[in-house]
């Protein structure tokens, strides 16, 4: 393809997606509200799906339904008025697929087969049972009507959506957030903590049955519009997407609802404007891309977010190096031990340090030397003196005192309980620091309360003028 | 019925791929990677697709390549997800596979549309087809019989020549790493002899009932067995009688008694890779409950 | 006449699979006590808890709580798991944990009130976890977790609290902290019985014991339990035995089957 024509290609592209977005023809509108309702009806109960680690259950579901179709298709044909009842295929659909969440779990209770093959199980005998079905269905001796695109059940057809189709979604979304949103609490504990649940005396299995129903009948209503992998990448990827931003199981729902609803829309323009764009193909892909710019920025677990924080814990543990480092000076030009019981004054913080010494033992660049000691400095922990000294202030020295108080303990404790050697010990703290919350910094204090209490507690600053 | 030379290629064929299934099959089933099986049958499409693109033709050597590569891309995927963002391997299996395949679909309508991969040949698959197109050209061994007996053949292979890495590597990982068993390089061999077989079996039975024919027998096995190369045999012995059933059955019996069932007229043959699939899930569940119900035996009870 | 024991246990038999984890219980415990079980791994002492609570079924025996049926006294019984039976990944705070003990008081349809909220915080506040009620499940430390499971416990205001294994992997605050709090409990008349693994500490935090191996080898008042004989019987080789039959018998059954 030559460049001109890639850009009358392009061009025409953006002409229909201003178009599909803007000024919808009706055909439009009607598969944005089923796709829409469709993706947050999925993303929502998806995410209890994935708490109670059932991801792939809609995939087992989905492709039970085959045979439940078929069969509903034959009774149908047969007794019923003939052709495609939308309702009859349904109710098939919903009875098989949920037959295929009992085989799973009944293999599960029965056997020591593992959860993949309790799913993987179900799947593929009802599916070919299913295909059997179909072949019947297809037969020419039979020669049903209707029954040749029977078969595109499973693929799904946003494009030929109908308006009651689309309602129907509608009605069904809201029907299955309404039950979510009645058992949330419940529903949430059980996800949780099934044990709890069930030791409480609140109706466990019951509340299980109607979450399964819920999510079956979602993914039942979708089959047959957004197609069998679609429908199944809405119950997995929103909810994961959602993981990614928050600690919260409402926002969860509410992302992974959002997630699912813009996917499904963005899916649903994209495949008006490119032409022979399968819709429910691009309806995941949109969703997966959210995924993946999730994974780069969410707030929780995104790269960028989990970058910052190592930068922020690099930072605090370069400036407490440092302070360590200037503490470790003063003791020796002090010609006093910390552990001996030494009373600091607020005169030590007045002795000017040469940088540049430190910065040949660190191995530090000058440039992470130089921003360390300006971040201490904008914290009023330090000062810079003339030729390239610099001087702790009496905040710095007492948060240098405490660092290296804690640093030292933690040697102490690692050499006393630990058995590690002495000669070996420094390295691991300098690891252990990074990692080192207040509440274990406080117990190993309070560990070596008793044998060393005069000389942790750093002096008072009035006391300070006694010993200088 | 009038059996004739087709119906034996037909049975050949059917046994060969239902066998040549079941070798990665119970190495799978044993690792907990049942659904990672049925993810690979459908994360191939793209490798199909671009392998077709490249080669401009089916059933290369370019395709089954890049049908591997997509497969793999899948498990290092799902492998990646989980370890990055910490999400939960079935569903990570299901973001990377969902999303495989729905790249593999834009690009076949949108770069390959006049490839002849009809999404119902792929998803249900037609042994019948696939052995007519030979014979209508003439006599001999089918194509597909070959294929079957090739996947049979390097599956073989493979199993026997890594038993020893595929036990460890399924049973414990991280002991297979402490002895040298390379449990990452075994594990990803082990991915590629699950893509290559469900790439040739695909045109015969279908991605979906390719992971019945691996995951079913072996299940079986394991309820019977629990020493591995009893299983391997066990499991072989049973793909090979669902094989032969469930193609038996597809003949006439399935169709006719389901169709006589709802007072339909006679059908005739029905898909035979879903007769063997409906034969597998039949004999599951008849083994599982005779186990059950041998529990049940007074003579058997637990002491109270 | 209520019971005076607060939980009595007759004969009871669990398996797993048909090889026995604990045979023919026989157990009583008196209100207003303390009181430890305590074994090697593998005892059954969870199965023992999981079992009376009905979340796994026993083969036979019969359970009384206050003289009653399970079912009709759960309102008086709180129950905190082992740390290691939930996922700390889940999008929970320490708080909505904790309101999670009031569910079944708060009933079906029905939001949680503010009044619950404030009994949440008051417990969490008692276990010394007020400052950390918004955090998420998984960001605490070990013994942080136990103590709002502990809350999630307190706020059920139950006459009857059943721990498995409170102690196991805390740190030393949280240990001195959950003490605390059951002897509290204990003051104003409840009872706790706890699984316990570590040996050295079972005389000073229970008044009663239960020394456990597949079997009940001794229950009762800590001076007439606790005595070197009855240790070496619970932990000694002669059990060894009982745990070697188990596995044949579970053996002969499979064989049978």
């Amino acid at each position: 393809m030559n460049s001109p024509d890639s850009w009358i290609l392009a061009l025409s592209w953006l002409d229909r997606l201003i178009e599909a977005v803007r000024s919808p023809s009706y055909n439009l509108k009607v598969i944005y509200l089923g796709v829409t309702s469709l993706g947050l009806a999925a993303g929502v109960c998806g995410c209890f799906l994935l708490f109670r680690k059932r991801s792939l259950l809609s995939d087992t579901i989905g492709h039970s339904t085959l045979p439940g179709v078929c069969i509903a298709f034959l009774l149908f044909a047969r007794w019923g008025s003939g052709g495609k009842s939308f309702i009859a295929l349904m109710i098939g659909a919903l009875i098989t697929g949920w037959l295929s969440v009992r085989a799973v779990q009944w293999i599960k209770n029965n056997s020591k087969i593992k959860e993949d093959a309790a799913l993987a199980i179900p799947l593929t005998v009802l599916y070919g049972l299913g295909v059997v079905l179909l072949s019947v269905v297809q037969d020419s001796n039979l020669n049903l009507q209707g029954s040749s695109g029977l078969e595109y059940y499973l693929f799904g057809m946003v494009a030929s959506m109908i308006q009651a189709e689309a309602i129907m979604l509608a009605i069904v979304s809201l029907g299955a957030l309404t039950v979510i949103s009645l058992f949330f609490k419940e529903l949430n504990c059980l996800s949780f903590d099934e044990d709890f649940v069930a030791s409480q005396g609140l109706p466990h299995r019951w509340l299980d049955e109607v979450l399964m129903l819920t999510c079956l009948t979602v993914t039942i209503a979708g089959l047959q519009t957004v197609g069998l992998l679609m429908i199944m990448a809405a119950f997995i990827i929103p909810p994961a997407t959602a993981r990614l931003w928050t600690d919260s199981m409402p926002w969860t729902l509410a992302i992974a609802g959002f997630v699912g609803a813009t996917g499904a829309l963005i899916g649903a323009i994209a495949s008006a404007v490119i032409f022979r764009l399968p819709a429910g193909a691009a309806i995941i892909l949109a969703s997966a891309l959210l995924f993946g710019f999730s994974m780069l920025f969410g707030s929780r677990k995104g790269w960028v977010v989990r970058q910052l924080k190592v930068a922020r814990l690099e930072k605090r543990l370069s400036e407490n190096q440092l302070l360590r480092d200037l503490f470790d000076r003063l003791e020796a030009q002090q010609k006093v031990r910390l552990l001996a019981g030494l009373d600091f004054s607020r005169d030590l913080a007045q002795v000017s340090l040469p940088v540049h010494d430190i910065l040949k033992d660190r191995g530090w660049s000058q440039r992470k030397e130089r921003s360390v000691a300006r971040s201490l400095s904008s914290q009023n922990l330090l000062k810079f003196e003339r030729g390239d000294c610099v001087q702790l202030t009496t905040q710095g020295l007492e948060r240098a005192i405490a660092v290296a108080r804690t640093h030292r303990l933690t040697e102490l404790y690692l050499i006393e309980h630990a058995d590690v050697a002495p000669a070996r010990v420094h390295q691991y703290v300098e690891k252990i620091e990074e990692i080192t919350n207040p509440e274990i910094a406080s117990d190993i204090h309070q560990l070596f309360s008793n044998e060393l209490e005069q000389a942790l507690i750093p002096a008072e600053p009035h006391r300070g003028g006694d010993t200088s | 019925m009038n059996w004739n030379i087709i119906d034996t290629w037909l049975l050949v064929t059917a046994s060969l791929i239902a066998m040549a299934c079941v070798l990665p099959g119970v190495f799978l089933l044993l690792s907990r990677q049942s659904m990672v099986a049925h993810g690979i049958a459908h994360a191939v499409l793209p490798g199909i697709v671009i392998g077709h693109l490249v080669s401009g033709g089916i059933e290369t050597p370019a395709l089954l390549t890049g049908a591997i590569i997509a497969g793999i891309l899948c498990t290092v995927f799902t492998r990646f997800l989980h370890r990055f963002s910490g999400v939960e391997e079935g569903a990570a299996l299901g973001i990377s596979f969902t999303t495989l395949f729905a790249i593999g679909l834009i690009m076949q309508r949108l770069l390959a549309d006049h490839v002849h991969i009809e999404p119902s040949h792929v998803l249900f698959g037609n042994l019948e087809t696939a052995i007519f197109q030979v014979i209508l050209e003439g006599g001999g061994v089918p194509d597909a019989a070959w294929r079957g007996l090739f996947a049979l053949a390097i599956n073989l292979v493979f199993v026997g020549f890594f038993f020893k890495e595929l036990t460890i590597t399924t049973f414990d990982a991280a002991h297979g790493d402490t002895v040298g068993a390379r449990p990452r390089l075994t594990y990803y061999l082990l991915m590629a002899m699950t893509a290559l077989t469900c790439v040739i079996a695909f045109e015969a039975v279908g991605s979906i009932l390719v992971v019945a024919m691996m995951i079913v027998p072996p299940a079986i096995a394991s309820l019977l067995t629990k020493k591995l190369k009893t299983l391997v045999a066990l499991s072989l012995l049973i793909a090979l009688f669902c094989a032969v059933t469930g193609y038996l059955l597809s003949l006439g019996f399935l169709g006719d008694t389901i169709s006589g069932a709802m007072g339909f007229p006679k059908v005739g043959s029905t898909n035979a890779a879903g007769g063997i699939s409906v034969v597998c899930g039949i004999v599951f569940v008849a083994t599982l409950i005779t186990k059950k119900l041998a529990n049940r035996n007074p003579r058997n009870r637990p002491i109270r | 006449m209520p019971d005076s024991n607060c939980l009595n246990v007759n004969h009871l038999t669990v398996c797993y699979d048909r090889k026995p984890a604990l045979w023919e219980a026989q157990v009583s415990i008196p209100q207003g006590t303390m009181t430890g079980i305590v074994g090697p791994n593998g005892a059954g002492k969870s199965t023992f808890l999981k079992a009376i609570l009905d979340l796994i079924p026993a083969t036979s025996g019969s359970v009384k709580f206050f003289g009653e049926d399970y079912r009709k006294v759960r309102h008086r019984i709180a129950y905190v798991p082992q740390r290691e039976s939930v996922d700390w990944d889940y999008p929970i705070s320490a708080r909505e944990v904790v309101v999670m003990g009031r569910y079944r008081s708060i009933g079906l349809f029905r939001r949680v009130s503010r009044e619950d909220r404030r009994k949440a915080d008051e417990a969490l506040d008692r276990v010394g976890m007020l400052d950390r009620a918004d955090s998420q499940i998984g960001s605490l430390s070990g013994g942080q977790q136990q103590r709002v499971f502990l809350a999630r416990a307190l706020v059920q205001e139950a006459d009857l609290y059943l721990m498995d294994e409170p102690f196991a992997g805390i740190d030393a605050t949280t240990e001195r902290v959950i003490l605390e709090l059951m002897r509290d409990l204990r003051e104003s008349g409840a009872s706790l019985v706890c699984v316990h693994h570590d040996l050295p500490t079972v005389a000073d935090y229970f008044d009663h014991l239960v020394l456990l191996n597949l079997r009940v080898v001794a229950s009762g008042a800590m001076n007439e339990v606790f005595t070197r004989e009855q240790l070496t019987q619970c932990y000694g080789g002669r059990l060894d035995l009982l745990s070697k039959l188990a596995d044949s018998l579970a053996k002969l059954e499979a064989l049978r089957s």
